[in-house]
């Protein structure tokens, strides 16, 4: 398998939340986003942008009033044919999960059983998925737990006996161990302190070097997303205006969003009186014509707000602006 | 003691016990932390550590919702717990504020902010002429940019960075000479952080009002502190000017925790120790940071080091800086 293989591939994918008197939150709109086999892509934007209602789009995760209108989501399964999520029966799905692909929800305690020992909870998986007796797999799971440096005592704890740090990479632990092809981790580190949010990045990167895994991070921290992710990819409004490289990105962002979100980010050492954006991000019910960001943006020209901008490729970059035709 | 000192924390100790009635333990939320706060100008003096630290233990003290176990907490020189009943509910108020982390839960949900602030206005502020007091809530929201006709709503129809705005709108309605923010800007999008906290410099200079700005997120303390100060297990680890702390970190656990920021200009370099933190660790004599120091000592786990005065003017409780032999 070449490096550039894809694992994922969402194509115009289509998301809205489908209430009463005809009211539809468009929490995502026409995405898509690739992810390559062994890569962590970061998936950037600020709340309410719908970076969790895309997850469980990909994870098949949804029930009314939450909708899949359009587009195709494709993983590709172990034997490398690729897989339409949504053409599956609950059986097959049910299959590929923990497998090919693994869900980590954002908040560790809402995903740990709080009465039940950390240890029972890797052997339900085993039970669920794995095909091995109980000794096989505590055997496995004692084998992951020293690969990715975590102690063996915590199997005999409850998730509240764990810190935080720690909770959130058994977490992690627990969602890796079938050895999925990727692993969809919304907001990891959001309730951590930054020594421990550096250690379940390093966790991460590990288990993508020791077992190939690619990851999709959702975090709204863009300094979290420099230090940990391959590309970027950055959401406003249900819609992913820009993706590329991370050091391409933060470099040079060239969506006026992207670069007003990176320069409104306070560095150290930096003395410079920083300035945030102006304006609200809009309402998915009823967002602007054109461009979703056209009210707040400083560069707007007419067109953006009669039409809305299709991906121009610059090098390997994609960005849904614009300023950007005809370059 | 300092002259025109705002605020000054002596020894300030709070002990929780935990566990049973006769076999419980003692847990120090926060321990013998002193500071003062206040001078020729106002500050801005910032308290970083991580969650359980005791950062806000030490702000709910400071706005004397709960009473320390030992040490005092003088305001404008009055002892903030030997208050008389009427100077507790008058005086107080109108001196030091609060700004909560999730505004939200600062206002009435049920209620339009408008009326509340003017309440805010006539009440606490003591403001008898209803003019007057309209005008004092128009010049809170001026000094926040929120238009009156925002402050007419209700809270749900506003976003996080506009309520949190009116929440420090009502915070400066009494003209306090402290406020203490407890992580203001944590729930709040990153790029309207910046507007929030540019609100703050702004008052401090404009209107002379000292802060305390609590949180875990070290670039936003950088980006507005005159004064850090590294809470640490219940404990300050290292005081000083925040550029002096942030170019040259003395504590060894300032430098983990400043080597580990998710900095957008710079990429971590090497690995970090994680360790789990046990509620046994604050009883430990010592160092508290001991059993994940790099560099301990035998000294570091006997006795727990005292503020050491360095010669760039930062504070720091570390054996390393002292010159005691033990």
């Amino acid at each position: 398998m070449s490096a550039n293989t894809l694992v994922l591939d969402c194509r115009n994918v289509a998301a809205y939340y489908e209430l009463d008197y005809g009211i539809r939150v468009r929490a995502v709109d026409n995405v898509s986003l690739s992810v390559r086999k062994g890569e962590i892509v970061g998936l950037a934007g600020e709340s309410g942008c719908g970076k969790t209602t895309l997850m469980r789009t990909i994870y098949r995760d949804i029930a009314p009033p939450l909708r899949l209108v359009s587009g195709v989501v494709r993983l590709q399964s172990a034997n490398g044919e690729f897989i339409d999520v949504y053409g599956l029966s609950e059986a097959e799905l049910k299959k590929m999960r923990a497998k090919v692909i693994s869900y980590i929800p954002q908040g560790s305690m809402s995903v740990l059983n709080p009465t039940s020992r950390i240890r029972s909870q890797f052997l339900e998986i085993f039970q669920k998925y794995g095909r091995v007796d109980k000794n096989e797999a505590l055997r496995q799971v004692k084998e992951r737990l020293r690969e990715l440096g975590l102690r063996e005592s915590i199997l005999a704890s409850y998730p509240h006996q764990l810190s935080g740090g720690m909770r959130q990479r058994t977490v992690i632990a627990l969602a890796t161990i079938m050895n999925p092809s990727i692993v969809l981790a919304d907001e990891p580190t959001s309730a951590l302190d930054v020594v421990y949010q550096r250690g379940v990045v390093e966790m991460i990167q590990k288990i993508r070097e020791m077992y190939g895994t690619s990851f999709i991070l959702v975090s709204h921290d863009m300094g979290l997303h420099y230090q940990a992710s391959d590309r970027i990819a950055i959401m406003y409004a249900g819609k992913i205006i820009e993706v590329g490289n991370t050091d391409d990105v933060f470099k040079e962002p060239l969506h006026p969003y992207t670069e007003g979100l990176i320069n409104s980010l306070p560095r150290i050492g930096g003395s410079k009186k920083l300035e945030g954006l102006s304006g609200l991000p809009p309402s998915l019910a009823n967002p602007p014509p054109g461009c979703r960001f056209h009210p707040r943006c400083p560069y707007r020209m007419e067109k953006c707000s009669a039409e809305e901008p299709p991906f121009f490729t610059v090098g390997d970059r994609q960005v849904a602006c614009w300023l950007l035709e005809g370059k | 003691m300092e002259k025109n000192s705002v605020l000054e924390v002596e020894n300030l100790t709070k002990i929780y016990k935990t566990g049973g009635i006769f076999f419980g333990k003692k847990f120090r939320a926060v321990d013998n932390v002193s500071f003062t706060l206040g001078g020729d100008s106002a500050n801005i003096f910032t308290i970083v550590g991580e969650s359980g630290c005791g950062k806000t233990t030490l702000a709910r003290m400071i706005l004397s919702l709960i009473e320390p176990t030992y040490g005092r907490i003088e305001i404008l020189g009055k002892d903030i717990f030997k208050l008389s009943s009427k100077e507790r509910s008058r005086w107080l108020p109108r001196v030091v504020q609060p700004v909560f982390q999730n505004p939200f839960e600062a206002f009435n949900p049920l209620r339009r902010v408008y009326p509340y602030l003017l309440h805010t206005s006539s009440k606490v502020a003591g403001i008898e002429d209803k003019n007057e007091a309209e005008e004092r809530v128009n010049q809170a929201l001026e000094a926040v940019r929120l238009s009156p006709d925002i402050a007419a709503r209700s809270p749900y129809e506003l976003s996080g960075g506009q309520v949190q705005r009116l929440s420090i709108a009502r915070a400066i309605i009494p003209r306090p000479k402290l406020i203490i923010a407890d992580e203001p800007v944590s729930m709040i999008d990153a790029s309207l952080r910046m507007g929030i906290l540019n609100i703050f410099k702004q008052l401090k200079e404009e209107l002379d009002i000292n802060f305390i700005y609590i949180t875990h997120d070290l670039s936003t303390a950088y980006y507005i502190s005159d004064k850090i100060a590294v809470m640490y297990k219940g404990s300050f680890a290292e005081v000083g000017e925040a550029d002096s702390i942030f170019k040259e970190p003395l504590h060894p656990y300032t430098q983990l925790l400043i080597n580990s920021i998710p900095r957008v200009d710079r990429k971590w370099v090497g690995k970090v120790k994680v360790t789990v933190t046990e509620v046994e660790e604050y009883l430990l004599p010592g160092c508290k940071f001991a059993d994940r120091c790099p560099y301990v000592m035998d000294v570091c786990k006997r006795k727990a080091p005292p503020l050491i005065r360095t010669s760039s003017g930062v504070e720091v409780a570390c054996w390393l800086y002292s010159d005691e032999k033990h």
